[in-house]
């Protein structure tokens, strides 16, 4: 394995196999993070792979005083948020469409079809994704963070910029909202 | 719904969430992230700005010097023609005294 300051002056450089080590290092964290925020496959292979085309497009503006996994976990979360707030978009503009009876027209400005498979994830994950939407960006972050395998509190405080009492807070009150929420849910 | 039931399918929906599986970087995956990043450039925000902001200080300078220039070409066109026409004026307006008195 590279050292990180050499590693780091290469993929700053554009080299490919400095490149390669960073998706070998970081890849399976980012998907995964990428997947607990968009709860689909698809989607998330499509933001990870957006993740890593930002950091080898804005490497150059990296400080090295700061830490490099925080920094390309920040971006996951930014991108991730950055979707969920196109999807809203998107639901807003379908809902719309249907409204004047032009489902044809709102599907394709809402960005397709979706194949069955996908539908069905996301139907299994609807009630969660919609407690999940209730939440802050702040709660949504520390909550969604705390249950990926490998995200420590400290590091979760690194990644929003904030303490680990006030991540174990947020983790809290947004497990307690996302509970209360999804009761709401299943009642109806 | 009883609250038993209740909460058992609340807590069954957050255990699909808290147990969902860990995805592995496909080959697939890899390979697509290699196209779209042979198309992709790198973002060069610093010397695109300043060149950017280079090219519009100049033009900015470039259009205050023609602007000055015009403004003094018109106006050494202006001050014998406006010469003239006070010399017009005061020669209607003043009328002597022998004017008068005819």
């Amino acid at each position: 394995m590279m050292e990180d300051a050499t590693w780091l002056r290469l993929l700053a450089s554009g080299d490919r196999s400095a490149f390669n080590e960073l998706v070998k290092r970081y890849g399976q964290r980012v998907i995964n993070t990428c997947y607990h925020f968009l709860l689909d496959k698809k989607d998330a292979e499509d933001v990870s792979q957006e993740v890593f085309i930002e950091v080898f497009q804005s490497i150059k503006f990296f400080r090295a005083d700061a830490k490099f996994s925080t920094w390309i976990y920040r971006i996951s979360v930014t991108k991730c948020l950055d979707e969920i707030k196109k999807r809203k978009r998107k639901k807003r503009i379908t809902s719309l469409g249907k409204m004047f009876h032009l489902d044809e027209v709102a599907n394709w400005i809402a960005g397709g079809t979706m194949p069955d498979k996908q539908l069905h994830e996301q139907e299994k994950m609807k009630d969660v994704m919609k407690a999940l939407n209730t939440l802050p960006d702040s709660q949504r972050i520390a909550f969604t963070l705390s249950k990926i395998d490998g995200y420590t509190n400290l590091e979760i405080a690194e990644v929003m910029n904030t303490t680990t009492i006030a991540i174990e807070s947020l983790v809290y009150r947004a497990k307690k909202k996302v509970g209360k929420v999804l009761e709401r849910i299943i009642k109806e | 719904m009883k609250k038993q039931e209740l909460e058992n399918r609340v807590s069954q929906a957050l255990h699909e969430f808290y147990s969902m599986e860990n995805l592995q970087p496909s080959d697939e995956w890899k390979d697509s992230l290699m196209q779209k990043l042979s198309v992709a450039k790198p973002n060069s925000i610093v010397t695109y700005s300043t060149s950017k902001l280079a090219i519009i200080i100049l033009f900015i300078i470039m259009a205050n010097v023609g602007f000055v220039f015009r403004t003094i070409m018109k106006d050494s066109q202006q001050i014998p023609r406006r010469a003239n026409e006070l010399q017009v004026i005061s020669k209607e307006l003043l009328i002597n005294s022998s004017t008068i008195n005819n």
